[in-house]
C-alpha cells in the first residue's frame, strides 16, 4: 500500500558529533506503542529508538498523531498498549525518576499569563533546580528577552511566548528534550534561536526529540528520524532520507 | 450465559421472597404497639436502608478495587453499585417521608439519620453526574473512583456532626426487643431486597462491562482490521 | 516539605499579579451577603442570629469560583503538564495548592468580616483571635475537598456546575461546625458548646486533609 519503508542508513550522520548509536545505550527504545481514543488510534504501532545525545525528527502532517506520540514519551499519557524504555530502563509503575529528566515543550507552551518574564523562569526554575539570579538573566540573554524581563506575559507575541518557553525549558536541564512544533509562530530570527538552543542541548549530552511539519528545516539539524501519517510509521530513516521520503510524498 | 441465570434465579428468589415477607408483615406479624398499622412500612424501609449502605459499601470497595487492579471490572461494579445504591437511598427517603408525615406530622425533619441519607444521596448522585461528564474511559474510572471513596468516607461524618447538632429519632431498634413474629418478617423482608439488588446489580455491572470494554477495546482487533 | 513552599510561593505569586480577578470574588461575595440581608428583612434580632449562617453560605459560593479559578490557571495554557514533569510530587503539588486556597479564602473571610459586622449589626462575644482560629479552620475545611475536586472539574465539561455538585454534600459537616461556632460566638455562649464544634471541624480537616493529598496523585495522573 502506503508502506514505503526506507531503513535506517548503516552509518550515522557525519554531522553529529556522537558516537555510533551501537555503542550507546538508546535514550528513547518504543515498541508498539499505540493510544487509541475512541474509536480512532491516534497512534498505532509505533516502533523506534532515539539514540542518546543525538537529535530525533518525527515529521507528518496536522493530526498525524505527533503530539500524542510525544506526550506517551513524555509519560503524561499512558499508550493503550506498547512499552517504552528510558536510558535503559522501563519504567512499570512509577514514571517519577524518569519523568523529572524530561522536558516538554508544550504546543501551548505552559506559561502563566500573569506572571512576568523573569518571574516565570525562577518561578519554574526554582521548582526544579534553584537557578541563581545570574543564570536567569543569562537565560534570557539566550533568548533575547532581557529587555523585556519585567513585562508580564500577557502583553507578549506569540513568538516572544515561545522564546520565554525555551527559555524556561533550558532553567531545568533536561536530559531529553522533547519539542512539539518548536517552529510555530517564529520569526526567522526566532526560528535559528531555535536550532542554536537544540545544539546547546545537544553539546550538553541531551537528547532532543523534534516533532513538526517543518520538515527541511527540521531535518537540518536531526540525525534521523519516524514520518507519521494518520498515527502510524510510514517511513523511518536518516533526515536526508526522510527530506527525500516527505518530497516525494506531500509535494 | 450461564452468567444471565444466575442473575434471573437470583432475582426470581428475591421477587417471592418479597412476596411472603410483605404477606407476613402485613397480615401474620402483629401490630407495631406504638405506630399501629402505619408501622408495618418497617418491613421495606428497613431492608432498604441496610441494602442501600451495602451497595455504597460495595461501590467503594469497587473503587479502591480500581486503585489497585485498574482494571474495566472494577470500574463496571463501581458503576452498577452506585447506581443501585442511589436508587435504594432515593426509595428509601421516599418511604421515610410517607412514615414521617403521619408520625412526627412532618414530611422531613432534621433526623441525623434522615440528614445522612440525603447528603449520601447527594453525594453520591454527584457521582453519576461526573461519570457522564468526563469522555476519557481512564479519567472517568480514575476519578469516580476518588468521587466514591471521599463520598462514602463522608457518610459517618455526616452522621455523627448531624447526631451533635441535634437528634430526636427513635434509636435503632434491635430485633430483639420487638415481636418474635416481626423479626422474621423483617429477615425474610431484608433477603427479599438483598437478592433483588444483588441481582440489579449483577445485571447493571454485566451491561457496563460490555458497554466500557467496547469503549476502550478489543485492541488487537481493531489495530488488525485497520491494516487489511 | 520545600516544594510545598515553592508551590504555595508560585500560586500566591500569581494570584496576587491576577489580583483583579481575586477582587472580583471578593464582590461577589460581598453582594451575596447584601442579598441575603435583604431576603431576611429589616429584624435586627432576626439578623444578629443568622450572620453567622449568611457570613459561611456568601464564603462557600464564593469559594466554588476562587477554586475553580486556581486551577484554571494551570489548565488554560497547559501549565499543569509542564508542571507534572518537573521534580515536584504530587503530594506537594497538592498541599502547596491547598494551601495557597486556604489563605486566600482566609483573606475573602477577614475582608468580609466587617460587612457581616456592620449589615447584620453583630457584636462579637468571644476574642477575636478565636474567630479569626474558626476562620482559619472553615476555610482549610473548604479547601481540601475544594482542591481535590477542582483538579478534576478544571479538565471535565461543564465544570461550573460540576464542582458545586461534588463539593458540597462533602462540606455540610464542616459548614454545620462553622456555623455553629460563629452563631455561639455572635450571639454569646452560655452552655460553652462552642469548643465541640471547634473540635469536629479539626477532626473534620485533619481526615480530609490526609485523604485528600493521597488521592490527588490519581486525579492528576489522568
Amino acid at each position: 500500500m502506503l508502506e514505503e519503508k526506507i531503513t535506517v542508513a548503516g552509518s550515522a550522520p557525519a554531522r553529529s558529533a556522537v558516537a555510533p548509536a551501537a555503542a550507546r545505550e538508546d535514550a528513547i527504545t518504543a515498541r508498539d506503542v499505540s493510544k487509541r481514543y475512541g474509536a480512532h488510534w491516534a497512534v498505532s504501532r509505533a516502533t523506534f529508538r532515539v539514540a542518546q545525545g543525538s537529535c530525533f525528527l518525527i515529521i507528518g502532517q496536522n493530526g498525524a498523531g505527533k503530539s500524542t506520540l510525544l506526550r506517551i514519551v513524555a509519560t503524561l499519557n499512558r499508550p493503550t498498549l506498547g512499552e517504552l524504555s528510558y536510558f535503559g530502563e522501563a519504567p512499570r509503575h512509577d514514571h517519577a525518576a524518569v519523568r523529572h529528566r524530561i522536558g516538554l515543550l508544550s504546543p501551548r507552551l505552559g506559561l502563566y499569563e500573569d506572571l512576568t518574564a523573569a518571574e516565570s523562569l525562577l518561578t519554574f526554575g526554582r521548582l526544579s533546580t534553584r537557578p541563581s539570579s545570574d543564570r536567569i538573566h543569562e537565560l534570557l540573554g539566550l533568548v533575547g528577552l532581557n529587555p523585556s524581563l519585567a513585562t508580564p506575559v500577557r502583553l507578549f507575541s506569540q513568538g516572544m511566548r515561545k522564546r520565554l518557553a525555551l527559555a524556561c525549558l533550558a532553567a531545568q536541564d533536561p536530559d531529553l528534550v522533547l519539542l512539539d512544533e518548536p517552529y510555530g509562530a517564529l520569526d526567522p530570527a526566532g526560528m535559528t534561536l531555535v536550532d542554536n538552543m537544540v545544539r546547546r542541548w545537544q553539546r550538553q549530552g541531551a537528547t532532543v526529540v523534534i516533532a513538526t511539519h517543518h520538515v527541511e528545516r527540521g531535518a537540518e539539524l536531526a540525525d534521523d528520524g519516524i514520518s507519521l501519517d494518520r498515527g502510524r510509521i510510514v517511513a523511518k530513516g536518516s533526515a536526508e532520507e526522510l527530506t527525500r521520503f516527505a518530497a516525494a510524498r506531500f509535494h | 450465559m450461564g452468567m444471565a441465570k444466575w442473575e434471573d434465579a437470583v432475582g426470581a428468589i428475591g421477587l417471592i421472597l418479597l412476596g411472603v415477607g410483605h404477606y407476613m408483615g402485613l397480615f401474620i406479624a402483629p401490630k407495631e404497639a406504638m405506630m399501629g398499622d402505619v408501622g408495618r412500612i418497617l418491613y421495606v424501609h428497613v431492608p432498604v436502608a441496610w441494602i442501600s449502605m451495602l451497595s455504597f459499601l460495595v461501590a467503594f470497595v469497587a473503587a479502591l478495587g480500581y486503585f489497585f487492579r485498574g482494571t474495566t471490572t472494577w470500574d463496571a461494579l463501581m458503576e452498577s453499585a452506585v447506581e443501585v445504591g442511589v436508587v435504594l437511598t432515593s426509595l428509601l427517603l421516599a418511604l421515610g417521608s410517607l412514615w414521617a408525615r403521619p408520625t412526627w406530622g412532618v414530611w422531613w425533619d432534621w433526623d441525623p439519620r434522615l440528614t445522612t441519607a440525603a447528603v449520601m444521596l447527594l453525594a453520591f448522585l454527584g457521582v453519576t453526574a461526573l461519570r457522564r461528564l468526563v469522555d476519557g474511559p481512564e479519567q472517568r474510572a480514575t476519578w469516580s473512583a476518588v468521587a466514591t471513596v471521599v463520598a462514602f468516607v463522608n457518610v459517618p461524618i455526616v452522621y455523627f456532626s448531624v447526631k451533635w447538632w441535634r437528634s430526636l429519632h427513635q434509636t435503632q431498634s434491635s430485633p430483639k426487643t420487638v415481636d418474635p413474629g416481626m423479626v422474621t418478617s423483617l429477615r425474610v423482608c431484608a433477603f427479599a431486597v438483598l437478592f433483588i439488588a444483588i441481582f440489579f446489580i449483577a445485571r447493571r455491572w454485566r451491561i457496563a462491562k460490555t458497554r466500557l470494554e467496547n469503549e476502550l477495546a478489543p485492541p488487537e482487533a481493531l489495530l488488525d482490521s485497520e491494516e487489511a | 516539605m520545600r516544594q510545598v513552599w515553592e508551590v504555595l510561593r508560585k500560586d500566591l505569586l500569581i494570584e496576587w499579579r491576577g489580583r483583579s480577578r481575586s477582587t472580583g470574588v471578593f464582590f461577589f461575595a460581598m453582594i451575596l451577603l447584601l442579598l441575603f440581608s435583604f431576603a431576611l428583612g429589616p429584624d435586627s434580632q432576626v439578623l444578629r442570629q443568622h450572620a453567622g449562617a449568611y457570613m459561611w453560605l456568601s464564603l462557600l459560593l464564593s469559594s466554588t469560583l476562587a477554586l475553580s479559578q486556581s486551577f484554571r490557571i494551570e489548565v488554560e495554557s497547559d501549565a499543569l503538564t509542564v508542571l507534572r514533569l518537573l521534580p515536584v510530587s504530587p503530594v506537594s503539588l497538592y498541599y502547596g495548592k491547598a494551601a495557597a486556597n486556604t489563605l486566600v479564602l482566609l483573606l475573602l473571610g477577614v475582608a468580609s468580616g466587617p460587612i457581616v459586622i456592620a449589615v447584620f449589626d453583630v457584636t462579637l462575644h468571644a476574642p477575636i483571635g478565636h474567630l479569626l482560629l474558626l476562620l482559619l479552620l472553615g476555610c482549610a475545611g473548604l479547601a481540601a475537598p475544594g482542591t481535590l475536586y477542582a483538579g478534576i472539574t478544571c479538565r471535565a465539561k461543564g465544570q461550573e456546575i460540576l464542582l458545586p455538585v461534588l463539593l458540597f454534600p462533602l462540606i455540610v459537616p464542616a459548614m454545620l461546625a462553622s456555623v455553629k461556632a460563629t452563631t455561639l460566638m455572635m450571639n454569646g455562649d452560655p452552655m460553652g458548646q462552642g469548643r465541640s464544634w471547634f473540635i469536629l471541624l479539626l477532626c473534620f480537616d485533619i481526615i480530609y486533609w490526609s485523604i485528600s493529598g493521597l488521592l490527588f496523585a490519581k486525579v492528576i495522573e489522568e
